[in-house]
């Protein structure tokens, strides 16, 4: 099964904050050499700007898509509102952008995505709004938690991070995450089911489309979807 | 056979939640909506006491947790609060063929889930803008805070099918700051209903609950901050006292109470000044019927409902020519209208109102009539349709 997927993410080279950015990356490149249809949308970089990048790597494979090749489109966005207090209210607008731009990839595939993977809290509220009106999965994927990153701070920013965390953890049909440490921070602190928790170290494509095809034949499986 | 829309309406306040005019025009329109035939969901947040679901007089009305999210500040909270109405907004959208659905959002404060929304289901967006950011901080867009707001309500406007306002002074506002063409604007009015202040009661023994009867009762409702002018009618106050005796009832709070009452007590008239805080829906529509004039100073006014409630209870309204209240209050035709910010200008028209009987009987007439003409909820809903229609057409006509 060929399978078409929605990559969230902050960070895609040519903008880079932290490693997410090469993760993600090796994972899209990955996935599109095995077949799958990977649609990135993420943040513009000042460099690049807004717009289009369809098979970043081989130009005209596109082409390929009739043999059943996989294809890499990269979509950048800006913030529609560009005055912000702090990351939660930028991330806040931001992710309606991307709401934006991949309903609009869901109606030209004619609702044919079979999965949505939101990478860090930063992309949890988009992938939980696709799901609530389109009906796609999502998977979580963590690279490190808010209560990892703040040292358990309970400043009211943190908390509010670490409940959209929360959130996003109980909705998700899947967790990815990259250590079994990770794996039992998450069933101690945010009581997270274990069956749900997938440890990926790197994020190997082949391993990460066994979790997609695994919730994508699930979501088909079940009556009414 | 024709079909009538269904429309999900984003509001932050509905009731029995009131924290500023839009709950009272929310469900006014909605219920005026419903009885045309309109199915109207109103999605908003939870209050104590109020049930998540319930159906008031045809009106479908969803609520949600504004707190399931904790948040550091005002900003973040309007947002937060956001996904609990996207996610209510999406479950309604999801029930209905998309031909006949309309996505209507009030202020800023909803835009973040009206605009999702309007994208993952491709229903139109219509948005309805009471006030600006830049009106209410007269201008000056200081902070980072104020410029975020400003941009989300930029966002909305671009965003949206068509905006209503309910002025045309807001009209204008709206359209010069937000750089957008005339022809995707419409002005439909606030409203009010006058058979709300009908009510048969003991006037006199009421009255004096708040001024003596030698004393002229006049009247100020409103929020007691700068952009309303109350600090202008404390001002005018020893000029109007010098001609003749009256009691001054301030109904409202704000962050100038503090100084108002210091000034009063300084200028020795606190036994003129009566500050009586937020008064109940009831006891305030008694009050607009017993007092002999009511002031409305603003120095900013997008609409200026408090004049349409005091011409619903026919009482004498002296208003600043400014904004909205302009519209209202057409000087010497229905009610008196004076210069923004000047106490002298505003003691001789309160002074003019209270010595000119015979003219006030024609104000109180004219205004009267002009509430039924122009602010009846009714018409307002019936025009809030035909807007309705027309997107719901233009959307039929073009692919998305």
């Amino acid at each position: 099964m060929m399978l078409r997927i929605l990559l969230l993410t902050w960070e895609y080279p040519p903008r880079i904050v932290g490693e997410i950015a090469f993760a993600v990356r090796d994972l899209s490149e990955g996935l599109r050499k095995l077949g799958v249809e990977t649609i990135v949308v993420t943040l513009a970089d000042s460099s690049i700007g807004l717009g289009l990048e369809e098979d970043s790597e081989d130009s005209g494979k596109g082409k390929e898509k009739g043999k059943g090749k996989g294809s890499l489109q990269i979509i950048r966005v800006g913030n529609p509102v560009g005055n912000h207090i702090h990351i939660l209210t930028w991330d806040m607008t931001l992710m309606t952008e991307f709401e934006r731009v991949s309903g609009d990839v869901y109606y030209r595939y004619h609702g044919k995505i079979d999965l949505v993977d939101a990478h860090e809290w930063l992309c949890i509220t988009a992938a939980l709004n696709l799901q609530n009106s389109l009906g796609l999965p999502f998977v979580f994927s963590i690279h490190s938690t808010e209560l990892q990153r703040s040292r358990g701070a309970r400043e009211p920013l943190s908390q509010s991070i670490r409940s959209i965390e929360a959130m996003g953890l109980q909705e998700a049909s899947g967790v990815i995450v990259r250590s079994q440490e990770k794996k039992t921070h998450l069933i101690t602190e945010y009581g997270v089911p274990p069956e749900k928790i997938y440890v990926i170290d790197p994020f190997r494509a082949e391993e990460v489309l066994r979790i997609y095809s695994s919730i994508a034949t699930r979501r088909m499986e079940k009556p009414g979807s | 056979m024709v079909s009538f829309p269904e429309v999900v309406m984003l509001s932050w306040e509905f009731p029995p939640r009131i924290i500023g005019g839009i709950s009272s025009h929310v469900y006014n329109l909605s219920l005026q909506l419903a009885r045309l035939g309109v199915g109207v969901h109103v999605v908003t947040c939870s209050f104590p006491g109020a049930p998540d679901r319930e159906e008031i007089h045809g009106i479908k009305v969803y609520r949600t947790d504004p707190y399931a999210i904790p948040a550091p500040d005002f900003p973040s909270w309007v947002f937060l609060m956001n996904l609990g109405l996207q996610r209510l907004g999406a479950e309604i959208l999801r029930r209905f063929p998309k031909e006949r659905t309309i996505i209507h959002s009030h202020d800023w404060l909803t835009a973040k889930a009206a605009i999702g929304l309007k994208h993952l289901h491709r229903c139109p967006l219509l948005a309805t803008i009471h006030s600006t950011e830049y009106g209410r901080q007269r201008g000056l867009l200081s902070s980072d805070e104020n410029r975020m707001i400003h941009q989300t309500e930029y966002w909305l406007s671009f965003e949206a099918w068509r905006i209503i306002c309910c002025s045309l002074y807001m009209t204008e506002e709206v359209r010069r700051l937000f750089g957008l063409p005339e022809d995707k604007l419409d002005v439909i009015p606030n409203g009010v209903n006058p058979e709300d202040f009908q009510e048969s009661f003991d006037t006199r023994s009421f009255r004096e609950r708040f001024a003596k009867p030698e004393e002229a009762l006049i009247l100020y409702v409103g929020r007691l901050v700068y952009e309303k002018g109350c600090h202008v009618l404390m001002e005018a106050i020893p000029r109007i006292l010098h001609h003749m005796d009256a009691k001054f009832v301030f109904v409202g709070e704000g962050y100038m109470r503090e100084s108002l009452e210091s000034d009063a007590r300084r200028r020795n008239l606190y036994e003129k000044v009566f500050f009586t805080g937020f008064l109940e829906g009831s006891i305030l529509r008694r009050l607009y019927r017993v007092a002999d004039v009511c002031v409305i100073p603003s120095l900013y006014e997008p609409f200026g409902i408090t004049a349409l409630e005091a011409m619903a209870a026919k009482c004498i309204v002296v208003a600043s020519a400014t904004g909205g209240l302009r519209e209202i209050v057409e000087d010497g035709r229905t009610g008196i209208g004076v210069p923004p910010g000047d106490p002298e200008a505003l003691a001789q028209g309160i002074i003019r109102a209270l010595r000119d009987r015979k003219q006030n009987e024609m104000l109180r007439k004219n205004a009267f009539m002009k509430v039924l003409d122009r602010y009846d909820w009714g018409k307002i809903a019936k025009a809030t349709l035909e807007v309705y229609r027309r997107i719901l057409q233009e959307r039929r006509e073009i692919p998305w």
